[in-house]
């Protein structure tokens, strides 16, 4: 069952089974074009699953311990709400270390039952060494790790054994009763393992006319199409599939390995009938779904109306309703059946205090009402590094919902660009922390599906630039000959650096709040008069303030002392090194670091030596660092690291690489004092 | 607020508990708030605290129809947010002998005129899920949460297993206000009672009373202003620390029958665990297992051969599943078809094994260290956790656990070095300490040359033996020598990783090797003719782990360590040592610690030894300051550098030349 992410699981997107019935892992994409396929080495359809030669070539190439060696999903689909979907996959463990591949775990819930499944231990030669049945799959909650509840569940089972290579297969039924278009997305590489052979055949019933998509497919992205008595029949096969490992930096590991979406234009799920032929259609469906779930109980009403009185603008009044909603509710994921899809009403909202993202969207939306503020509910694939929908396919892989707020009476979605229009505002009503009007890394910069009255439309949230989202760090310190320092620093935060440092300190113990100041700002010395008071304001920007004082600062010996003036500064990790990146590169967002590092000198030392001055000025992004003695004697240095595109071509990554390792190296340079004589 | 000092402490206590504590015995009512609570904003002896527990009451009794019931009444006060958590609530109970019932639950909320509107939790909020074969999961959360609301629930757990006393926990992530437990068992059931904690009980009595016609006796405890339970770095496991109240049957009796002795001694637990199915008596051979024992040991004569090849054979061959546990999970035969078991199972089938090779093997029992100490005085089987093996060649004994295919014959799991462990033998069930702690070395050997541009090119070899070794193993194994040595050397900003290669993966009884040449550009900062590096390239504390300037648990480090260096850097041409540190020995607690550095120039030739050793394994919080101060120290002397100057001309060297 599809259901939605909340807000506060999202930057570290949880392994949520919601549509993918596999475990998610690891690796990366192109197709079969970087293949060692030779004309010997073509699997067959041999239903043999003896260790042959293809096997052996793609464990050696790929020094991998696990071959999938077959992966084959048959769909069958009868009608717009119903499927049968059967999988068959075989993995031949080499050695120890493919040893946690061999268990396979089937997701299931209200509209995916589990029919049958089978497994068994095969050795070298194919032949069967034992089985296993219905009772020896370990059934368990699969409740995501931001639910309190939901329905979703897994089976498990494994083999292992020790007499290398063996082979492990699966064979599951699941019964699809309800769809939203179509079967969950194939992907034969949830782990990145290289495999043999992987086949999908989807049938449809009559006349359905199915919709498809494939990605990192290359040149077997088209299925053959061939028509039965009462069926069309659509294939996919793919062989001799590389090992795919997760690039750094790039796009969720989902989006990296291969996979094929099918879809109908018509669904039915939970006794409710909807379209996907056009986003519109699916928009409406939404709507419908939520229909008379708006209605604010009497009290709630009252409330709200004498809450908006005190804004005198429009904008003033949304902002007054989301500020009210994020103090006085709280997100709890409930997700069951239909519930994945349709909100609580308002009025369970109201009396509870909590809701899901649905319910919290919904009930803000009532609330706006409520003044005569119209907004709509806009669905939307949140996850800082989640691939962008495709316009032009209509498909369901929303995962979350915030509220569209129209700013001009006459504004929808499709003029938003009116000369003199105010922007429409994209509220997260999930968040209870978020400075109001901001979007948030995981929502910027894509496709969001607005259900308005008379349907759904596509609008893009927008994107933020590198200037609105600050990191200022200025410390202000003075040496003592023995290395010391003591002085003040300032944080300053704008934009989605806001929602970053928020997310680390909000609720925190105070203790834990010194205790994070204290990794990035004094490690081996003392904090104290720290400010961290507009943490808990839901403020656009962030300060946090302190005094500190480090003993070992700088290094001493004899006459020389040696100042690292950027130690105190927080350092960019360097992305590893690849072969051949595939994938695009992708920042959560783009970002602006300026530092400032005032240094007074001691008694009696003069500079023998200042590193030179970096700068890095490159398409994507801009790196400056230098130490100068200012008038007053003082060492000044500063530093700026500014990373202007959000995402840029796989070519460009050893470049990206490059200016981090630059970055890194500027890092450790010294400055040396000397005692004069 | 920490408590810090106990006298201190306590002193507060008795203070506070005369007025914020209910009457003691007076049971609290569903839905009457006290005043005192109402008008609670802030919790005084720590004004951190998001949420106050204000009651938490417990009564367990043994009914009439001889399951044990508690029932458990709770009460909460949000001064934040961040106490929010607090409010969701998840039972996890056995299935089919564990039930959950009669669950409650209402929020308070301040209505802004001084008063409270009453918001009650629908039964909808309470979720139930199986989890596994023989698990059930109740959940719910509490409804109109508001900073300054109080919520209270109520629910009852009944288990058929008289033998599972509930234990009670005074403790909690928040401060606990009140904290009381009553437990009634009728006078013909004895329980063992072990009870945890640094704070004396503001109460604890017993008295005879009537239940269901029968004698009892009821049992109270009462805690007041118990603090919050906070996590620190290095600690074993605050279950440790907590305080708390345990039960195990030790027997009773029936009218008639006479007493039924459960439990109450060693010699008698030792006695029911050789008789349980899952333990004494899962240690069956079969034929499967002695086909196995004549296909390890075939050729073999010596008994410790025999004993290393069972050994090697059951490490290499069962993967251990991640599960713990001193019951086996299955058959020893079906742990053996299967390749895959729990550490139970998985060292029992070697003790059997090892016994079919007619080797001594006794199973030892313990408690591993994040699973808290075990207490003699009370013969409670759950104070363990885990199952190793003690076998016997000659007059020799070896520690044995297969669970870790890295791990080499003879050291036991890290985290089972516990201190002393428990044989279960029938007729003399003893107690043994665990001695071996095994070493964690690593030495490190490098060579490199800089040259005018500041690179350092170099050939290192890491060596690493003992529990270092177990984990570099797996690191290797898992990726690769390279993709291992590019992380272990990322401490060097800009290293470039030319090679590498590894030695000795595959028999643990030889030390690992791992051999790198590795190019660091600028690895030597250059200004004219001044040049500055830090002279250890490798394994140096960049930062003192201990942060924090107090401390209230045991720093535990587990395990010895070594670690050593010798480094040899040529310097390039025409350049020598104008500045280096001066040699190094820092020492902690006479010699529980000792660091030494030593750098000599000898021509072109920079000479680098460093060695340092942790002999410690545990560290009193008396003597944290010490140890903070001793490793600030450490990092002070792995920062210094090492200055270059040009050479003077030929003729001029003589005297120039210093010490």
């Amino acid at each position: 069952m599809p259901h939605f992410l909340p807000l506060l699981a999202l930057l570290a997107l949880p392994t949520a089974p919601s549509h993918a019935p596999a475990l998610d892992i690891p690796a990366s994409a192109t197709p079969m074009s970087a293949t060692p396929t030779s004309a010997t080495l073509v699997p067959d359809d041999d239903p043999s699953l003896a260790v042959n030669a293809a096997a052996r070539l793609l464990y050696e190439l790929y020094d991998h311990g696990a071959v999938v060696r077959r992966h084959d999903t048959r769909v069958e689909i009868r009608g717009p709400g119903r499927a049968i979907q059967t999988e068959r996959r075989a993995v031949t463990i080499f050695d120890a270390r493919g040893r946690d591949h061999g268990s396979h775990v089937v997701f299931y819930d209200t509209f995916r039952k589990l029919k049958r499944f089978r497994a068994c231990l095969l050795d070298a030669q194919g032949e069967e060494i034992r089985c296993l049945g219905r009772r020896d799959f370990e059934d368990y909650p699969a409740t995501s790790s931001y639910s309190l509840y939901d329905d979703n569940r897994v089976r498990v089972a494994e083999f292992v054994h020790d007499a290398y290579p063996y082979t492990v297969v699966f064979e599951t039924d699941v019964e699809h009763d309800g769809l939203l278009g179509g079967p969950p997305a194939w992907r034969p590489q949830p782990a990145g393992n290289p495999v043999e052979q992987a086949r999908l055949t989807v049938s449809v019933k009559g006349t359905l006319p199915l919709r498809h998509r494939a990605r990192h497919l290359g040149d077997a992205a088209e299925p053959t199409v061939t028509e039965q008595r009462d069926a069309t029949v659509y294939t996919w096969m793919l062989s001799m599939l590389p090992c795919r490992d997760r690039e750094a930096l790039g796009p969720r590991f989902h989006d990296q390995v291969p996979r094929v979406e099918v879809t109908l234009d018509a669904f039915e799920i939970g006794g409710e009938r909807g379209r996907l032929d056009s986003w519109s259609a699916f928009g409406q469906w939404y709507g419908r779904l939520s229909e008379g779930r708006a209605e604010l109980p009497e009290d709630a009403r009252v409330e709200v109306q004498a809450l908006a009185a005190q804004g005198a603008t429009r904008r003033e009044k949304v902002r007054l309703l989301y500020e009210h909603l994020q103090r006085s509710m709280r997100y709890v994921s409930v997700q069951l059946g239909l519930g994945g899809w349709q909100p609580f009403d308002a009025a369970y909202v109201y009396e509870r205090r909590y809701g899901d993202c649905k319910a919290l969207t919904n009930y803000l939306m009532a609330a706006l009402a409520a003044v005569g503020i119209e907004a709509y509910p806009a669905l939307i694939l949140n996850g800082s590094r989640a691939e962008d929908l495709d316009p032009a396919f209509p498909y369901n892989e929303f995962n979350h919902v915030v509220l569209y707020v129209p700013m001009d009476d006459a504004a929808t979605p499709e003029d938003e660009s009116l000369p003199e229009a105010e922007s429409p505002l994209w509220l997260e009503a999930t968040s209870t922390r978020m400075a109001f009007a901001r979007i948030g890394a995981g929502n910027e910069d894509r496709h969001a599906l607005v259900v308005t009255p008379t349907g759904g439309m596509l609008a893009r949230t927008p994107a933020s630039t590198s200037a609105e989202n600050r990191e200022d760090r200025r410390l202000a310190l003075t040496l003592a000959p023995d290395g010391r320092v003591s002085g003040t620093l300032r944080y300053t935060y704008t934009g989605a650096q806001v929602d970053r440092v928020r997310r680390a300190l909000w609720q925190a113990s105070p203790q834990d709040r010194l205790d994070w100041l204290y990794e990035r700002a004094a490690q081996g010395g003392d904090l104290s008069a720290t400010d961290f008071s507009r943490v808990d304001a839901r403020t656009d920007t962030l300060q946090i303030a302190a005094a500190l004082d480090v003993q070992r600062f700088a290094t001493s010996m004899g006459s020389r002392l040696f100042v690292q003036p950027s130690r105190l500064l927080y350092v960019p990790t360097v992305p590893s090194e690849t072969e051949q990146r595939l994938h695009p590169v992708r920042f959560a967002y783009p970002y602006l670091d300026t530092d400032e590092v005032t240094l007074q000198l001691p008694q009696g030392y003069a500079v023998e030596v200042v590193p030179e001055p970096v700068v890095l000025d490159t398409e994507f992004g801009r790196f400056e660092a230098r130490a100068d003695l200012s008038d007053d004697g003082a060492l000044r240095f500063t530093r700026t690291l500014e990373i202007r595109t959000r995402e840029l071509p796989a070519a460009a990554y050893d470049d990206v690489r490059a200016f981090f390792a630059a970055v890194e190296q500027a890092g450790t340079e010294q400055v040396v004092l000397k005692k004069a004589r | 607020m920490r408590f810090i000092a106990a006298p201190l402490l306590l002193a507060v206590v008795l203070a506070l508990s005369a007025t914020l504590a209910p009457a003691t015995g007076q049971p609290a009512r569903w839905g009457d708030l006290e005043d005192t609570h109402t008008a609670l904003d802030v919790y005084a002896e720590d004004s951190s605290a998001a949420a106050v527990v204000l009651f938490d009451m417990g009564e367990a009794r043994i009914t009439d129809r001889f399951d044990v019931e508690l029932e458990r009444h709770r009460r909460v006060k949000l001064f934040t947010e961040a106490g929010y958590n607090q409010a969701t609530i998840s039972i996890l109970t056995f299935r089919d002998s564990e039930d959950v019932s009669g669950i409650r639950g209402q929020t308070f909320v301040p209505d802004g005129q001084g008063g409270y509107d009453r918001v009650k939790m629908d039964g909808d909020a309470v979720f139930r899920e199986r989890v596994g074969d023989d698990r059930e999961r109740v959940t719910f959360t509490l409804p109109a949460l508001a900073p300054g609301a109080i919520f209270e629930y109520r629910y009852r757990i009944n288990s058929e297993s008289l033998l599972l006393f509930p234990s009670w926990y005074f403790q909690d992530d928040v401060p606990v206000l009140h904290s009381e437990f009553e437990a009634v068992i009728p006078r013909n059931f004895n329980y063992v009672r072990a009870s945890q904690g640094t704070l004396p009980f503001d109460v604890e009595t017993n008295e005879r009373v009537n239940r269901f016609g029968t004698e009892s006796i009821k049992y109270r405890w009462v805690r007041t202003d118990v603090p919050a339970l906070r996590d620190e770095p290095y600690v074993t496991t605050l279950e440790d620390y907590i305080h708390k109240v345990e039960f195990q049957l030790a027997e009773y009796s029936v009218p008639g029958y006479g007493v039924e002795r459960v439990l109450n001694t060693w010699e008698k637990l030792a006695e029911d665990l050789d008789g349980h199915n899952r333990f004494g008596r899962a240690l069956r051979s079969s034929r499967a297992l002695r086909r196995q024992v004549e296909a390890v040991t075939a050729g073999l004569t010596d008994p410790a051969e025999k004993m290393t090849a069972l050994y090697d054979y059951v490490r290499t061959a069962i993967r251990h599943d991640g599960r713990r546990g001193y019951f086996t999970s299955t058959s020893l035969k079906e742990t053996l078809e299967e390749r895959s078991g729990s550490a139970a199972d998985i060292n029992l089938l070697l003790l059997q094994l090892l016994r079919e090779a007619d080797i001594g093997a006794v199973p030892v029992l313990l408690s591993t260290r994040d699973h808290g100490l075990v207490q003699t005085a009370y013969p409670l089987v759950t104070q363990f956790n885990y199952v190793v093996v003690l076998a016997t060649v000659g007059n020799a004994s070896y520690w044995i656990d297969a669970t870790d295919p890295m791990r080499p014959f003879g050291l036991l799991p890290a985290e089972a070095l516990a201190g002393k462990g428990w044989v279960p033998d029938r007729d003399a069930p003893m107690w043994i300490a665990i001695d071996v702690l095994g070493p964690a070395k690593r030495a490190i050997s490098f060579e490199g040359d800089l040259d005018e541009s500041g690179t350092l090119t170099a050939a290192l070899r890491l060596r690493a033996e003992g529990y270092d070794a177990i984990w570099m193993r797996h690191g290797v194994d898992e990726a690769s020598a390279e993709a291992f040595m590019r992380d272990y050397l990322s401490d060097m900003p800009g290293v470039v990783l030319d090679s590498a290669r590894v030695e000795g993966l595959a028999d643990l009884n030889t030390p690992l090797d791992l051999y790198a040449y590795v190019r660091v550009p600028d690895y030597a900062q250059t200004a004219g003719d001044l040049y500055f590096f830090n002279p250890i390239p490798l394994d140096r504390y960049l930062e003192n782990p201990f942060t924090s300037p107090e401390r209230l648990f045991p720093v535990d480090f587990n395990y010895p360590r070594t670690h050593r260096m010798t480094a040899l850097v040529r310097l390039p041409a025409g350049f020598e040592v104008d500045e280096m540190p001066s040699p190094t020995r820092l020492t902690f607690a006479r010699d529980a610690g000792t660091y030494q550095c030593q750098l000599g120039a000898q021509g072109n030739q920079l000479v680098v030894r460093r060695t340092v050793d942790l002999r410690a394994v545990s560290v009193e919080p008396q003597v944290y300051s010490d140890l903070r101060a001793y490793y600030d120290r450490m990092v002070s002397a792995d920062d210094q550098m090492v200055v270059l100057k040009r050479s003077a001309p030929a003729e001029a060297e003589g005297s120039g030349d210093e010490d």
